[in-house]
């Protein structure tokens, strides 16, 4: 009995508690959480007390929004820290070379993961009990059934184990954190808005063929009820069931969320299952890149033939592949997987062609409805994916090379630090290159449908400030995200901590200005009958432009001084930090200064 | 002409003084090795000439030139060899070589040829092709050796260039390291080995909790210490008039008859081993093994440092 209940002591989860307590940033984490929390909870009571003024009744009930929206950010919260947080937990260990140290412990593989799970899920549920009271206060004001309260509360502690789970298959299948960070939003990602679009696309070639999918749908399951359809679409992603609940009281049935659990659960225990499959079979990986892998293999095939046609070709074949005068540039950029222009081009070929297929077949039914969510929700999640791995391979340029015991060998060469960080940059740049294309590709084809769709704004659109806001965010954002990452990258010792410091810096610097200056001048200006101050003190978010320019043409920040004015400022950030970073690049590589 | 040349040095990490107020000067050609327990301040030290650290006092030149003012200067005169071995995991040998030829601004045209001789050198060239990151722990601080030797530096700096190497790289690398004396590079090397540093080095400093506690030749630390030589000596006849006989002799301190032999524990700076031979012939020993055992590096490191950490 003492035995079996020593055995229970979890050492590992233990571990790493101990470590986050000692830690001065987890409890300024917490802090900065708790002020975002009630200072939205602030907010929205301000406004509400507004409502007081002709009758203190006229209070009562409206503690629905502001329920809904400090559960939105929870989940927001959750879908965005708790894959970074995750997915490092068993790749580091294998960066560290201690896997087999923990497996050589009576510590089990399943014991390894759910400790750490459990790991990442007690400061995480830790965050979402730091909501507790204002929940609590919410449902004081009335508006908030018992039953929506705990369904909101039960969805964002499902979402914390989805999230969890996913990241933790991510981290014992991949090798390196980069790569689960990366793969983690993916599959998140995919599992979260997969099937709505996978539906999407079918109801569109459905369409296309001639075929009418509703009614094929409703003969088959004639009581289809709108219950079912929300399960369809979005059977892992709960907010979209929160939110419809919160919006149409009583529309969906207290089934849909023990469905959505079910799944959830199932999918989540999918994860494990499969996580505890790759932790011993995956623990020792040779670093392999299988579609850089395929290319050289092309490519050894054609130095071959060229040696057979000529060795003068061939000479001049073998050659390339040694560098010229910018060493660190020669490796960012020909020891990857867009090393060459021909594997640009092939990747190019692979990205372009069914994104070009998917296009023309919105606009091949311009007319529906379905178009003109799924060419924004394309163009928002093409966003979401480019400057997560711009940030991610930025913020890991200098930190790798810490992490791999390298950037001290390379800052005693006579390399100036300027010369480090931009030959670095250099593969950076051909990653925003590459990712520009699908981009734009998708904003002309947005600015064809939106001429072509009757639904769209009509005489209102127009399509060349259409494009000129999309190409500049894209001209301007993309690197604006790449040195805002290199910089903390270039601070900060790990990797894990670079990549989650830039996401975290991003989602700030998008989300921040909204809650913290949009927000409460949208409130406090209300009664005043000019309100373009809220709206234009949104352009402080990046993120901002880009939604707008895609959502509405009509807006004061739409109108083209605002467009110009929005982007030399990002423009002039851009310069500042770029600047900032190559001269503080010798104190922040940790060299001697020159004087 | 002085390489090294460190007076006053202090290097602080926050309230820590990692190192304080070493000094040491090391002439072109000489082989200085930095002996220490961990954390006594070895690696900042290098670190320090390595241009790797901002935050310290004191005057550090090397070549004449000042590392706090001139940091890019330096960097063209020294060879850095840290204590770990980062791996670009996605290199080739000859990829790697020609990837700090270029870091080093070395010609186009000259690089292949330089690489073949430090491939030579490091007998390495039957691995031109290999990863980096499939080579042994041994092959790869060769290679370390091979890159900081591309642009022929005037200083190499080696922190812990032996540690976890199996005998064999040991041995290997011990031999590098002489075949770079003889060609005249000056050296500093720290290393945990005591018994090889003092076969290789010319002169060594004991570094105890960021102070330099000993700094000259073997020899002379051995008599700053006070430290006895042990002589083995095996005679055909062990008699009790034989031992008074020799310990009367001028700097024995102490004869011990073991099963096989005596062991005398002598003051060299009283009488040197040579003269300690005659006396034992001139007292009737018939002599069938005289052995003087290699100075211990290892007590003189005890007795100084106390292992102590800064």
């Amino acid at each position: 009995m003492n035995r079996r209940f020593a055995n229970f002591g979890l050492p590992l989860l233990a571990k790493e508690l101990i470590e986050q307590a000692a830690r001065k940033r987890t409890y300024i984490v917490r802090v900065v959480y708790a002020v975002i929390l009630f200072l939205l909870t602030g907010l929205f009571f301000y406004q509400i007390l507004q409502f007081a003024v002709a009758s203190p009744l006229a209070v009562l009930g409206r503690g629905r929004d502001m329920f809904a929206t400090l559960v939105g950010v929870q989940f927001a919260g959750v879908y965005l820290f708790m894959p970074a947080m995750t997915c490092g937990v068993i790749t580091q260990e294998k960066e560290r070379a201690s896997l087999q140290l923990l497996f050589l412990t009576r510590l089990g593989p399943w014991t390894i993961l759910f400790e750490k799970l459990l790991g990442r899920l007690v400061p995480m549920l830790g965050f979402l009990v730091l909501s507790i009271p204002l929940l609590g206060f919410a449902y004081t004001l009335g508006g908030v059934s018992r039953d929506f309260l705990w369904t909101g509360v039960w969805l964002l502690v499902l979402a914390s184990i989805q999230m969890g789970s996913v990241a933790l298959m991510c981290s014992a299948y991949f090798r390196t954190t980069v790569g689960a960070f990366i793969g983690s939003y993916v599959l998140a990602f995919l599992m979260m808005f997969g099937p709505y679009f996978i539906a999407m696309i079918l109801y569109l070639v459905a369409l296309l063929a001639g075929a009418d999918l509703e009614r094929l749908l409703r003969e088959i399951a004639p009581s289809l009820s709108p219950d079912m359809f929300m399960l369809g679409m979005f059977p892992l992603f709960g907010p979209m069931l929160f939110f419809v609940a919160a919006m149409l009281p009583g529309a969906l049935g207290g089934w849909l969320i023990l469905g959505h659990s079910v799944i959830v659960l199932a999918v989540s225990g999918g994860c494990l299952l499969l996580a505890r499959r790759f932790l011993v079979r995956r623990a020792f990986l040779p670093p392999r890149n299988i579609v850089l892998d395929a290319f050289r293999r092309i490519d050894r095939a054609q130095l071959q033939q060229a040696r057979a046609e000529s060795s003068a070709q061939a000479a001049a074949l073998s050659a390339a592949r040694l560098p010229g005068d910018e060493p660190i540039a020669w490796r960012e950029t020909s020891k990857r997987l867009l090393g060459r222009g021909r594997y640009v081009f092939r990747i190019l070929l692979f990205i372009e062609v069914p994104l070009v297929l998917f296009c023309l077949l919105l606009i091949a039914k311009s007319d529906n409805f379905a178009t003109e969510i799924l060419s924004s929700m394309m163009l928002f999640l093409v966003w979401m994916l480019s400057v997560l791995v711009v940030s991610v391979k930025a913020a890991s340029l200098i930190a790798g090379e810490r992490s791999h015991q390298t950037l001290d060998v390379l800052c005693t060469t006579p390399l100036t630090s300027r010369e480090i960080v931009l030959q670095k940059f250099r593969g950076v740049l051909r990653l925003i290159l590459v990712l520009a294309v699908p981009m734009l590709t998708i904003y002309l084809f947005n600015a064809r449908l939106r001429i072509v769709s009757i639904r769209f704004r009509g005489p209102e659109f127009d399509p060349l400030k259409y494009l000129f806001c999309g190409i500049l965010a894209v001209g301007v954002y993309l690197p604006l995200v790449a040195w805002v990452s290199l910089a903390i990258g270039l601070r900060v010792r790990t990797q894990v901590r670079a990549m989650i410091g830039s996401l975290a810096a991003l989602v700030a610097w998008c989300i921040g200005p909204l809650i913290f200056i949009t927000m409460p001048l949208a409130i406090m200006l209300r009664p005043m009958p000019r309100d373009d101050l809220p709206a234009y003190s949104a352009l402080l978010s990046p993120a901002t432009m880009v939604f707008m320019n895609e959502v509405t043409q009509t807006e004061p920040v739409n109108a083209p001084p605002a467009i110009v004015v929005n982007f030399i400022g990002y423009g002039i950030a851009l310069v500042v930090i770029r600047a900032v970073c190559l001269s503080n690049a010798d104190r922040w590589l940790g060299r001697c200064e020159a004087k | 002409m002085l390489v090294v040349d460190v007076e006053n040095l202090w290097v602080r990490y926050g309230q820590l003084a990692a190192v304080r107020g070493i000094s040491l000067q090391i002439p072109r050609g000489e082989v200085f090795g930095f002996i220490g327990p961990n954390g006594a301040g070895k690696s900042s030290t290098i670190k320090v000439l390595a241009t790797l650290l901002r935050d310290f006092t004191g005057r550090v030149k090397i070549n004449e030139i000042d590392v706090l003012w001139r940091p890019q200067a330096v960097r063209e005169k020294i060879g850095y060899v840290p204590d770990f071995f980062g791996v670009y995991e996605d290199l080739t040998v000859e990829e790697y070589l020609h990837f700090f030829a270029a870091a080093y601004r070395i010609e186009r045209a000259r690089r292949k040829a330089i690489i073949g001789d430090v491939l030579e050198l490091t007998d390495l060239v039957h691995k031109l092709n290999s990863p980096v990151d499939a080579l042994s722990r041994g092959m790869k601080q060769r290679l370390s050796l091979a890159r900081v030797l591309l642009h022929d530096p005037d200083l190499l700096l080696l922190d812990e260039p032996a540690s976890g190497l199996d005998p064999r790289a040991r041995i290997e690398m011990r031999e590098l390291l002489k075949a770079l004396k003889e060609m005249g590079k000056t050296i500093l090397i720290s290393s945990h080995i005591l018994h090889e540093l003092s076969q290789l080095c010319t002169r060594i400093g004991i570094i105890e909790a960021g102070v330099m506690v000993a700094q000259g030749s073997v020899n002379e630390i051995y008599r700053h210490l006070g430290l006895l030589r042990i002589v083995h000596v095996q005679v055909a006849e062990t008699t009790e008039d034989l031992l008074e006989r020799i310990r009367v002799v001028p700097g024995v301190d102490s004869v011990e008859p073991q099963v096989d032999r005596l062991a005398i524990k002598l003051h060299e700076d009283q009488t040197s081993i040579e003269d300690l031979h005659d006396h034992l012939v001139g007292a009737g020993a018939r002599i069938r093994m005289f052995q003087p055992e290699a100075m211990d590096m290892e007590t003189a490191f005890m007795k100084l440092t106390e292992g102590k950490t800064a």
